[in-house]
């Protein structure tokens, strides 16, 4: 029986950056933001949380900073998209290409390595996936609460509504309620994925080694999980 | 207008990319100087960068074609390994094969045709979206890749991640420059010809426009335009396919495991910034090229920099192009106030 009790608690492991992605891509599709742009994210932060830790040796650094990452690769990608009306696909794109460039230049200049960091020590490490498990859990709750039971959530959710039949043909609707809506999407998407990315990095390390690169793709299998979500739900009648 | 725009988009993301490096401590004249030697400073450095602009012509051309036909598609990438794949299958079961070169450039073309039928039938019958379905597309066509090369037709003789070699029928002249530069940029150049000449001069090319700008209209005028659709996707395949002939039948003659540095998603901007147009397709692939080759040069040449800076201004050219409209008005606004207070 142990075994069994061993798979599925890798599988819960496994499954956590998975889980925060997959919110992360839920709120922006919810504001109507096809958002290609997630690995980006998960790169900047998994990157700025393992080069202050491994600088900074404090939890409560290497964690904002991944959070500070994330957020701000989500206000440059808003930008493009919202504020500069880019296409959405083309300007994520264009975002992953920029940050998966930038972090090897960033890593030769502060390390002197392209493309990594040095090793965390054990102490920089987390060696429990529990908490996140439980903050992952709980987010869920607060995601519920911010669409259904907050001013901000339900404009996103409008937003969102009135973006998605207005793809093909012209801008329609809410105009600068939309914008601000999905600005305020945006930067709380990029909070949540700080915590994948810090998790990636800083667990990880202790299994993998210091490849950046562990995160490989993963952030598409939730893009493609929460579309799907969010399409399923708006066939629904009513 | 268009092109000043476009060069003003390129430039500002230069403009960009150079502040980045002054940043990490590298002087920018000397930057802009070793890029430009780098790229077309020589003999063989104009070779390398054709040869590099080639694959980028292909991807480019390929997204191009799904764009007039109002489809995205971002996987040139995995549709460029099936081509690949096809080509090396074809080229290690039969090796001794009749006029090779043009068996292995057909069977490129339909590995990648295939690949890309794929979504053009779910899109069409299925209403999927293309965007994911390409992009889900892409990561199974590595792995089935990835297999097929490591467990089916690994050359035994190597360590590398490598197919064993093909036939020796199937290489296509090369055309030197000192440099790996092959005939297949002809190809390239061929087909650039081709798509215009399909989607601007004949009556199925303007159905698939029609398909992608007005697709009520399209339908109401009895225009087919679920076929269109995946014609469109299987055309736009084929093209990425192509690079697989450059890359084995051209340079390498056997499948390298991960050979493209992502030519399928650099394809993107390069349709983007030559307006889906295919001769625009083609002055930007030599750009991109260009900056490839020269940033391969700053690795070697520079400190404080890597060659992921052509990755940064190829992004950054990307974001601006994709926005010039806004920027456009913002400099515009600017300069009109300067000139009312001059």
């Amino acid at each position: 029986m142990i075994w069994i009790q061993e798979w599925l608690l890798s599988g819960l492991r496994l499954s956590l950056p998975l889980i925060f992605a997959a919110y992360g891509g839920m709120l922006s599709e919810r504001c109507g933001v096809a958002n290609i742009a997630l690995e980006a994210y998960l790169l900047a932060s998994s990157f700025a949380a393992a080069a202050t830790m491994a600088l900074s040796h404090s939890f409560v650094l290497g964690i904002s900073a991944g959070v500070l990452a994330s957020v701000a690769v989500g206000l440059v990608f808003a930008f493009f998209t919202l504020k500069a009306k880019a296409d959405q696909i083309i300007s994520g794109t264009a975002i992953n290409l920029l940050v998966m460039g930038l972090i090897p230049v960033l890593g030769k200049a502060l390390f002197d390595v392209s493309g990594q960091t040095p090793t965390l020590s054990l102490d920089d490490r987390f060696l429990s996936s529990g908490p996140f498990f439980i903050f992952a859990i709980l987010v869920v709750g607060f995601v519920v609460f911010y669409f259904q039971k907050t001013v901000l959530g339900l404009r996103a959710l409008a937003a969102g509504e009135s973006q998605r039949p207005s793809q093909p043909g012209g801008q329609c609707g809410l105009g600068a309620l939309e914008v601000h809506s999905s600005w305020s999407g945006h930067c709380l998407f990029g909070w949540n994925l700080f915590v994948d990315g810090w998790w990636q990095r800083i667990h990880q390390k202790y299994e993998r080694g210091p490849r950046i690169y562990c995160v490989g793709g993963a952030d598409f299998w939730p893009m493609a999980a929460s579309s799907y979500v969010v399409w399923m739900s708006s066939l629904r009648p009513g | 207008m268009k092109l000043t725009m476009t060069a003003f988009s390129v430039g500002l993301g230069l403009l960009v990319c150079l502040t980045i490096a002054t940043v990490m401590g590298q002087n920018p004249i000397e930057l802009l100087e070793i890029l430009f030697r780098g790229s077309l400073g020589s003999l063989s450095a104009i070779g390398y960068t054709l040869f590099y602009a080639t694959p980028l012509i292909f991807t480019g051309l390929s997204v191009a074609v799904a764009f007039h036909c109002g489809l995205f598609n971002i996987g040139a990438e995995g549709q460029l390994y099936m081509g690949a794949l096809a080509l090396t299958c074809v080229g290690i079961l039969v090796p001794q094969c009749r006029l090779a070169p043009l068996v292995g450039i057909l069977a490129a073309m339909a590995g990648g045709a295939l690949w890309g039928a794929i979504a053009g039938v779910l899109k069409a019958y299925r209403g999927s979206h293309e965007v994911i379905v390409t992009i889900m597309l892409n990561f199974i066509s590595y792995a089935v890749v990835g297999f097929a090369i490591l467990h089916v037709f690994k050359n035994p003789a190597s360590q590398n991640p490598e197919s064993a070699p093909l036939g020796d029928g199937f290489s296509i002249p090369g055309i030197t420059f000192l440099s790996p530069l092959n005939s297949s940029f002809l190809i390239a150049l061929l087909a650039a010809f081709g798509v215009w000449f399909l989607l601007f001069r004949t009556s199925w090319g303007f159905e698939m426009r029609l398909t992608g700008s007005k697709p009520e209209t399209a339908l109401r005028t009895g225009i087919s335009v679920k076929r269109r659709m995946i014609e469109a996707m299987a055309l736009s395949g084929a093209l990425a396919g192509l690079v697989a002939v450059n890359e084995i039948m051209g340079f390498s003659h056997k499948f390298r495991d991960q050979f493209s540095i992502g030519y399928g998603f650099i394809g993107i901007a390069v349709a983007l910034l030559g307006r889906t147009r295919p001769l625009g397709v083609v002055l930007a692939a030599i750009l991109f090229g260009a900056l490839q080759k020269g940033s391969l040069e700053l690795e070697l040449e520079t400190e404080k920099v890597t060659r992921d800076l052509a990755s940064i201004m190829q992004a950054l050219i990307i974001l601006f192009v994709a926005s010039e409209a806004f920027f456009h008005r913002r400099f515009h606004s600017i300069y009109e106030r300067w000139r009312r207070k001059a």
